[in-house]
């Protein structure tokens, strides 16, 4: 009976004039593009549509969905920016009511982390920072000194870890052995996801030392490792066709052939 | 009405596959909604039990006239099998999505991990999902060529397409069988003769596979491995500043020869068991190379190659004014053209002729005093065969007088003792004119070793105070150079690793080392 009732429905709209039919697909279209979520309710609609405005009904949904979610990056990146260039505004009206006479400067940095967290780090540790450094290079001194730098992108525990790994490098420079004995003691104490929220905090910071030593670790957990570990350890999955794997493996034979102990990890 | 987007795309894929074959029909568009429709409540049944489901379909079967079952028959296994590849296609589609969300790392990073790689290992990251594979095209990813292989795989075409991928961003290539290493490096640090007998087991190895296979080069590198070093107009080799090679037993003179010819901004030479000599190696070196820093030799039949020749010396410190570490082994080398060698070289602060035959030690009068070895900061002269007791002690009163003031690492080591001022065969174990503990009392801050056997057959003698807080000094002095990277050789941590028991507690551990190394022998010969 439901059925009987749509079909009937249908014919009506069927039999309506032209011009009715037209407006009323042109409202059906602006519903499907103004409103995604309203998309599935209209299906049945969309059945007065001709087959070709049909097919390109849904290239233009696909391609608004497309852009909806191209625009997220940049939507976040306009927000960043705009935040930075607040904070800037602020900055400047500090220094313009600032008293700095008679005040010396501090050998100290101020860092503030997204999470709210106000670090106190020694000039050279803030030099290693290279972003860090380029901001105070780029403000005077007395108002660097007075006021703590945003770090909008990192984490209070990641920037714990690098102010105690440049610490410990400087420490541990004296000798390429302990060097070396440092900085795998330092990695072996985090695991991946640690691993990984630090190596985007030292490459926004750009502090070169701990980014270079990261990559090197995990460079180092997945060599001779086999491609089965490769995807467990990193937590991808497989989206290759059956195929496209077995012609990858024929094309670098030489390297699945002969697999060392280590591989069949 | 609600249909879940893993079934929407498969409806989708299926619409359009399925109207194809019937390209005649003229599908109305209530049809779209139908057909998906219908597949979702289709799918619903995947909940029922495949007893149930293959019973209702014998039902059907049977409900129909007895001709026409075998093509419901077919069309049944149709659309199964349609449906089976649009469900595969949205599987994968889901799990690039998943890698693309979950992978934190942006692409750069990604890269850079990828770039310290050996190139086996990136291979195999390469294959674990497309993501990685994308990112694994990178050039950068090429630009450390790591190749070396415990067991021949690699054959040209190889090499030929990992130098292609990197194209100008290559700058390290590392080619070969290394066998062991990779083991000895983890656990059991091997003499240099046990290199050496693996290398020969391996030789052996590599004989009976191209035997056994009928001259087969699947895995076999010949004398043109290096070729594509000097294709593409010359762009792969122009910017390579380092090259080992190891034990590529088709290599020859001029082949090696042709490839160094293409890289002229070479800064690191390694070359381990290649058939080539010395002084047509050298000259290639000095034609070719003269922004070289670290030249790595150690010969493939121990004491048999005599080419040096002194005009190739006077070419090479003429020529390579930049080279700071040296090591020549196995080599017969005579004292005059070693002394050219050492004299010459102004930046010379590393030196290595272990091994070597002639050497007596004479090169080393007066060597201290003038500018061409006061630099020295290394010196390992360690099993060399032909080395006079009598040169040695005087090296060592020259080192108490004051010269060689950089000198922190002296290797006079020697497994079958040093030789006796008249005949060479006629060995010394207990030195009485050398002044080794005064020299370790003048200079603490030198690290000198001087194991010798004695007439029983065990170490004595072992003279080291600081080696511990120094084994990697030697190693990072000879891989140092101008653009400030540390490139870490096989061979050399390999060799450094017999100065770590070198000391009164090592001396055990020495011993016990050795023995393991015999086993490690074995083993490879099984």
């Amino acid at each position: 009976m439901a059925k009987e009732s749509g079909s009937s429905k249908i014919e009506m709209l069927e039999i309506s004039n032209e011009a009715m039919a037209e407006a009323q697909s042109s409202k059906i279209e602006m519903l499907e593009i103004n409103n995604e979520a309203m998309a599935e309710a209209q299906s049945s609609k969309t059945v007065t549509m001709k087959p070709a405005e049909a097919e390109e009904s849904k290239t233009e949904t696909q391609k608004i969905t497309d852009e909806e979610s191209k625009n997220v990056p940049i939507a976040a990146t306009e927000e960043e920016s705009k935040k930075l260039s607040i904070t800037k505004v602020e900055e400047s009206k500090n220094a313009a009511t600032a008293t700095t006479e008679g005040e010396k400067e501090e050998a100290k940095v101020s860092l503030k982390t997204l999470d709210g967290v106000t670090f106190e780090v020694e000039a050279w540790i803030a030099k290693e920072m290279e972003t860090v450094q380029a901001y105070i290079d780029d403000t005077s001194a007395d108002t660097s000194a007075a006021i703590a730098i945003p770090l909008h992108n990192v984490a209070g525990r990641e920037l714990a870890r690098m102010v105690e790994y440049c610490k410990e490098h400087r420490r541990a420079s004296v000798s390429a052995g302990n060097l070396k004995e440092f900085e795998e003691r330092f990695a072996a104490a985090l695991n991946l996801y640690e691993m990984k929220d630090l190596i985007i905090a030292a490459n926004y910071l750009n502090t070169k030392k701990l980014l270079e030593s990261l990559s090197r670790c995990i460079a180092k957990a997945i060599k001779n490792k086999s491609v089965e570990f490769v995807r467990d350890y990193f937590g991808v999955t497989n989206d290759y066709t059956t195929e496209e794997e077995a012609q990858y493996r024929e094309t670098n034979a030489w390297a699945f052939r002969n697999v060392d102990e280590d591989s069949r990890n | 009405m609600d249909s879940h987007s893993p079934v929407l795309t498969s409806t989708t894929s299926l619409s359009s596959m399925s109207k194809r074959p019937c390209p005649s029909q003229n599908p109305r568009a209530e049809n779209l909604g139908e057909v998906e429709r219908r597949l979702e409540a289709f799918l619903s049944l995947s909940d029922v039990a495949s007893l149930s489901l293959d019973l209702s379909f014998e039902r059907l079967l049977q409900s129909v006239p007895s001709d026409a079952d075998s093509d419901l028959i077919d069309r049944a296994l149709k659309m199964a099998s349609l449906l089976l590849d649009a469900a595969k296609h949205s599987s994968r589609k889901r799990a690039s999505n998943h890698n693309s969300l979950s992978w934190p790392l942006p692409p750069d990073l990604t890269i850079k991990v990828f770039s310290m790689l050996d190139t086996q290992s990136l291979c195999y990251a390469s294959a674990a999902c497309s993501l990685f594979s994308k990112c694994a095209k990178d050039p950068m990813c090429y630009a450390n060529l790591d190749l070396t292989t415990l067991v021949p795989k690699v054959n040209n075409a190889v090499v030929a397409t990992m130098v292609q991928r990197a194209g100008k961003a290559l700058r390290s290539l590392k080619l070969g069988v290394v066998p062991g290493a990779t083991t000895s490096l983890g656990s059991c640090p091997p003499f240099a003769c046990t290199i050496r007998n693996a290398i020969v087991e391996v030789s052996n190895f590599s004989w009976n596979d191209k035997r056994s296979r009928q001259g087969r080069e699947s895995s076999i590198l010949t004398r043109c491995c290096l070729s594509p070093l000097s294709g593409d107009g010359g762009a792969p080799g122009a910017l390579l500043r380092k090259l080992h090679l190891y034990n590529i037993e088709r290599m020859d003179n001029a082949s090696l020869g042709a490839a160094l010819s293409a890289c002229p901004s070479l800064l690191d030479l390694e070359i381990v068991g290649l058939h080539v000599e010395l002084r047509q190696t050298l000259m290639s070196v000095s034609a070719n190379c003269h922004l070289i820093e670290r030249l790595f030799f150690e010969s493939s039949k121990t004491g048999r190659d005599d080419s040096l020749k002194a005009q190739t010396c006077f070419e090479l410190v003429n020529n390579c004014p930049h080279l700071t570490s040296l090591s020549l082994r196995g080599f017969k080398l005579h004292d005059c053209k070693v002394r050219v060698l050492v004299k010459g070289f102004r930046k010379l602060k590393y030196v290595d002729f272990s091994t070597s035959y002639s050497i007596t030690g004479n090169f080393l009068r007066n060597l201290g005093s003038c500018n061409g070895g006061n630099l020295l900061e290394v010196l390992i002269l360690r099993d060399c065969m032909h080395l006079k007791e009598m040169e040695v002690a005087k090296l060592l009163t020259a080192i108490l007088a004051g010269d060689f003031k950089l000198l922190v690492h002296l290797d006079i080591s020697n497994r079958e003792g040093l030789a006796s001022e008249a005949d060479w065969y006629h060995r010394c174990y207990n030195s009485s004119i050398m002044p080794i503990k005064q020299v370790l009392e003048a200079r603490p801050d030198m690290c000198l070793v001087a194991e010798y056997p004695s007439a029983e057959g065990s170490y004595i003698e072992t003279f080291d105070a600081d080696m511990n807080s120094e084994i990697s000094l030697p190693s990072q002095l000879s891989s140092h150079t101008s653009d400030g990277s540390i490139f870490m050789s096989t061979s050399e941590s390999s060799y450094n690793s017999d100065q770590g028991s070198g000391n009164e507690d090592g001396q055990d551990a020495n011993y016990v080392i050795y023995e393991e190394s015999s086993d490690e022998i074995d083993f490879l010969s099984l």
